[in-house]
């Protein structure tokens, strides 16, 4: 259980808000397997430090993780992923996929695309990239 | 919750001028609060009312706890000032200049001093009186943070610094916060380096508050969609009133909207169309906020 | 210890010192030289109290000019306890000024009591610290009132200290009193621009850039109505209007009145002359014919009395003269951009000096030629002009050295010197150089010239010749100089 070195990166120009880009790539992290339970996540402090930003965006994005139980918190030291996320993480995968693709989707829509055509399209794009 | 600076329908006029108008603002503590606003509408006048420069001809300023006007030692201790147009003693060196302010503080930190002098790049032998603009500011800048101020107000300070220098700046600011717990007013014109760094903004117009919300909250709040019909031509127009701007041909749309959910929704089965979102950053939000006062 | 450095930092540049020097020095001629037993003055004024006063004066002028410095920037602003320490290193300097003062004049034989001069010597020093911004405020002028009142009635503040001596010192410590509190009060330092009036009125930067800000929009709105677009042109003459425009704008014809206004010392020391040497006369009969022997020291007329103010004569026409060029030069300011080539530029600045300079000549030699005429005729004198009048001398010597000034400042505006501190201590230097050559050519030129036609004739070589040196010099100037 050590502690996995993770790169973040905020756009601050970017429409999204900082912390909500936080939460996404901490997510991704989680359910990619960078991040597994018991990983402790840096400080506000040192992290605010490293992405330059305002510690209250980051402070933020924490506090909502832990609503959302992708955190967990431990009286007196730095915060975890918890144990819940890792088993949650087949939904939560999906679910970020869902929302990654729902732009696609709506692409295939407008190019009034056949549905058969545009899934066997992904097939093949899924599968290409496994060799 | 003690708020550093507070506003009560603050008016000042100067003669015929108008120059702010019924301000009602509180500050929260330890936050970067960015002040926002096209040029002449108040932003200078309501940062010198802060430090007791102005007096206001109606209503109240009050700062650290105390009425502007009646500020004392102990809140000037606290507080570091750097104003837009600066004049310092011009025949000192820049060396004299520091030391001068610095005797004036007891806890002023020299350590603090050194880094940023060399971090910003700047001589100590040089004359004030021959220091470029943005030397100048720099110089400003450094009068204002070492003594570890609970408050710090910044007036267009990065106006005339080189990016470098300025991404420098920023990120020194951020210490500021994390180390001396300091609430920070920032008030630029370029919002690029705003963005960055406040948790909060205030936008003034025309003497008057038009914005005065976590940068956060406005992100959301505000945001492109781009409208495609799913069945014959869109209407000439929207005239929903969270429609901001809009452009509008034939059957897809470019509407830049102040809206949550629930609106869009309500949108979509009213007219029909399919919306994509996408989110707006302060650069573009902020002549949105300009627009609704006109509207 | 610490507390006094705030006050004694702002005073360790060399500016201070060369300033001090020459304060003292001026003082002190000024003072010995009214202290002459045959001077007329001697017998109105009571050197001891004057010296008392007028030494911690320009210490308090001096102690006025550093606190306003510091009052106009703007980190002064929020600087905790800076009117604390300001004053009490103010008052030290003051004390100090004062007690190296009074011993000194006690042991001259003053039949006073020391501590009434004491008290006499803070007061100075308080009354000095507001000279600093003469404006229109009414501390300012009350200020200079009361100093003019010291200078009139020395004899008679010396009676008042020899006969009631606690009072007059209380009297004179009250006044010191208002007027520091008025200096360093803290809503003088840290002042909203629209309070009530500061004995220092331009001390606030932002309260002088809020009536800058003003102005300019006063005049923006007055320019537009009279400006018209064939002002531009090739024409070197139409720049040298530009440039007019640009030094007094909207102000037209007013600038004549106020060139007139800055000669108020004259009059002063023209109607403490009538004055004193009145004797059975009416004083405006005194004032009129002191004025006319000043302006013209005609042969046909005795002198009104001993040593008029014709040396203030002389000082007033040269700084006429140098003032205008230095303020209010008639050719661009390089500052703006103006599509001029160098050599047009060489052509428009020496156009534009020769008509400043011949504007300064015939406006000044008719104004004194008319006044004199009109106060000879009024106080019935013979008013043939058939000598060299007296004013026609410094008049001529400022016309042909004023080359000199123009040259200097345009030299001084582009060199290194100008970011130097001490800019203003050289311009300030550069005026009394030139005003003491005037003077020297005025009080020679009788000597050496018999006739005045001799004088007219030189006078026109020597103004030919320093134009012709003047061109010269421009040219390669302009050729060879960076401008920026």
């Amino acid at each position: 259980m050590g502690q996995n070195q993770m790169i973040l990166v905020v756009d601050p120009h970017s429409g999204t808000p900082a912390y909500r880009q936080i939460m996404e790539q901490i997510r991704f992290h989680v359910d990619s397997g960078l991040l597994v339970s018991g990983d402790e996540i840096p400080s506000t402090r040192k992290l605010s430090a490293e992405l330059g930003v305002n510690p209250m965006t980051v402070s933020k994005a924490f506090v909502l993780l832990e609503e959302e139980g992708v955190l967990e918190r431990r009286p007196g030291l730095p915060l975890v992923v918890s144990q819940r996320a890792s088993r949650e993480q087949r939904a939560s995968k999906l679910e970020q996929l869902g929302s990654a693709l729902q732009p696609v989707a709506t692409m295939a829509r407008q190019l009034s695309l056949e549905t058969e055509e545009a899934v066997e399209l992904f097939r093949r794009l899924l599968e290409s990239n496994e060799e | 919750m003690e708020y550093p600076i507070q506003t009560e329908n603050l008016t000042k006029r100067f003669d015929k001028v108008l120059a702010l108008d019924g301000v009602s603002l509180a500050i929260r503590p330890q936050s970067i609060v960015g002040l926002l606003g096209r040029n002449g509408c108040g932003k200078t006048t309501l940062l010198d009312h802060v430090v007791g420069l102005y007096l206001p001809t109606e209503g109240a300023v009050q700062t650290l706890g105390v009425d502007s006007a009646a500020l004392g030692h102990d809140q000037l201790s606290s507080i570091g000032f750097v104003p837009q147009e600066i004049r310092l003693l011009d025949w000192m060196a820049v060396e004299q200049q520091l030391r001068y302010v610095s005797s004036f503080y007891p806890q002023w930190d020299s350590g603090r001093q050194a880094r940023l002098l060399q971090d910003l790049d700047l001589d100590l032998d040089e004359r004030v009186g021959a220091l470029s603009t943005g030397n100048l500011q720099k110089l400003a800048i450094i009068l204002a943070v070492c003594h570890h101020p609970e408050l710090l107000i910044l007036d267009e300070p990065v106006s005339d610094l080189d990016p470098i220098v300025r991404a420098r700046l920023l990120e020194f600011l951020l210490e500021v916060l994390r180390e001396d717990q300091a609430t920070i007013v920032v008030s630029s014109h370029i919002l690029r380096d705003v963005e960055k760094i406040v948790d909060w903004v205030v936008c003034l117009d025309d003497g008057r508050v038009i914005a005065d919300a976590a940068l956060d909250d406005l992100k959301e709040q505000y945001s492109e969609w781009r409208v495609s019909s799913v069945g014959g031509e869109l209407p000439q127009s929207f005239s929903e009133p969270f429609v901001l701007e809009q452009q509008v041909r034939g059957r897809e749309g470019l509407l830049r909207v102040r809206a949550d959910r629930a609106n869009l929704s309500v949108f979509c089965v009213t007219h029909g169309v399919t919306v994509e979102t996408h989110p707006l950053n302060l650069e573009q939000i902020f002549p949105l906020l300009l627009e609704r006062t006109e509207q | 210890m610490n507390d006094l450095k705030a006050f004694f930092t702002l005073a360790g540049r060399d500016a201070f010192f060369w300033l001090g020097a020459l304060g003292l020095g001026c003082v002190s001629i000024v003072l010995l030289s009214i202290n002459q037993p045959h001077a007329p003055t001697a017998a109105h004024i009571d050197i001891f109290i004057l010296a008392a006063f007028a030494y911690p004066a320009l210490a308090g002028w001096l102690a006025g000019a550093l606190i306003q410095e510091l009052q106009s920037c703007t980190f002064t602003w929020v600087l905790p306890g800076v009117q604390d320490k300001i004053s009490r290193g103010f008052f030290t300097f003051g004390t100090v000024a004062t007690l190296i003062v009074v011993p000194l004049v006690a042991l001259q034989g003053a039949p006073y009591n020391p501590l009434v001069l004491g008290a006499l010597g803070l007061a100075g020093y308080c009354l000095g610290s507001v000279y600093v911004n003469p404006g229109t405020k009414r501390g300012a002028w009350i200020a200079y009132l009361m100093t003019v009142g010291v200078l009139f009635t020395s004899k008679g503040l010396g009676d008042l200290a020899r006969s009631h001596p606690w009072a007059t010192a209380l009297a004179t410590l009250a006044v010191a009193a208002w007027f520091s509190y008025r200096l360093l009060r803290v809503s003088t330092f840290r002042r909203g621009p629209f309070r009530l009036t500061t004995p220092l009125p331009g001390a606030f930067f932002l309260q002088r850039s809020q009536r800058f800000e003003r102005q300019k929009q006063a005049q923006r709105t007055s320019t537009l109505s009279g400006w018209r677009p064939d002002y531009l042109g090739e024409d070197p003459w139409k720049w040298v209007h530009a440039g007019a425009y640009e030094a007094f704008g909207p102000l037209g014809f007013r600038i004549v009145g106020k060139a007139i206004n800055s000669t108020w010392v004259l009059w002063l020391l023209v109607g403490m002359h009538a004055w004193i040497e009145k004797g059975d006369d009416a004083f405006g009969v005194a004032f009129g014919k002191t004025l006319y022997d000043v302006l013209f020291r005609s042969p046909h007329v005795p002198a009104y009395g001993q040593d008029g103010p014709y040396a203030m004569l002389v000082i007033v026409i040269a700084a006429l003269g140098g003032v205008l060029c230095l303020k209010a030069p008639l050719a661009p300011d390089s500052g703006y951009l103006y599509p001029l080539s160098r050599r047009s530029l060489a052509q428009v600045t020496f156009r534009g000096a020769q008509a400043g300079a011949t504007l300064l000549f015939v406006t000044t030699g008719l104004v004194c030629v008319v006044v004199g005429l009109v106060t000879g005729y009024l106080v019935g004198y013979e008013t043939e002009l058939d000598f060299f009048p007296f004013f026609l001398r410094p008049l001529m010597a400022t016309t042909v050295l004023l080359p000199l000034l123009h040259y200097g400042r345009l030299r001084l505006r582009t060199s290194d010197l100008r970011k130097s501190e001490n800019t203003y201590l050289y311009l300030s230097f550069g005026i009394v150089g030139f005003v003491v050559l005037v003077g020297l050519y005025t009080y020679l030129a009788p000597l050496v010239f018999t006739s005045p036609w001799d004088e007219f004739a030189i006078s026109l070589i020597l103004l030919v010749t320093s134009r012709f040196i003047y061109r010269v010099q421009l040219d390669r100037y302009f050729t060879n100089a960076d401008l920026a």
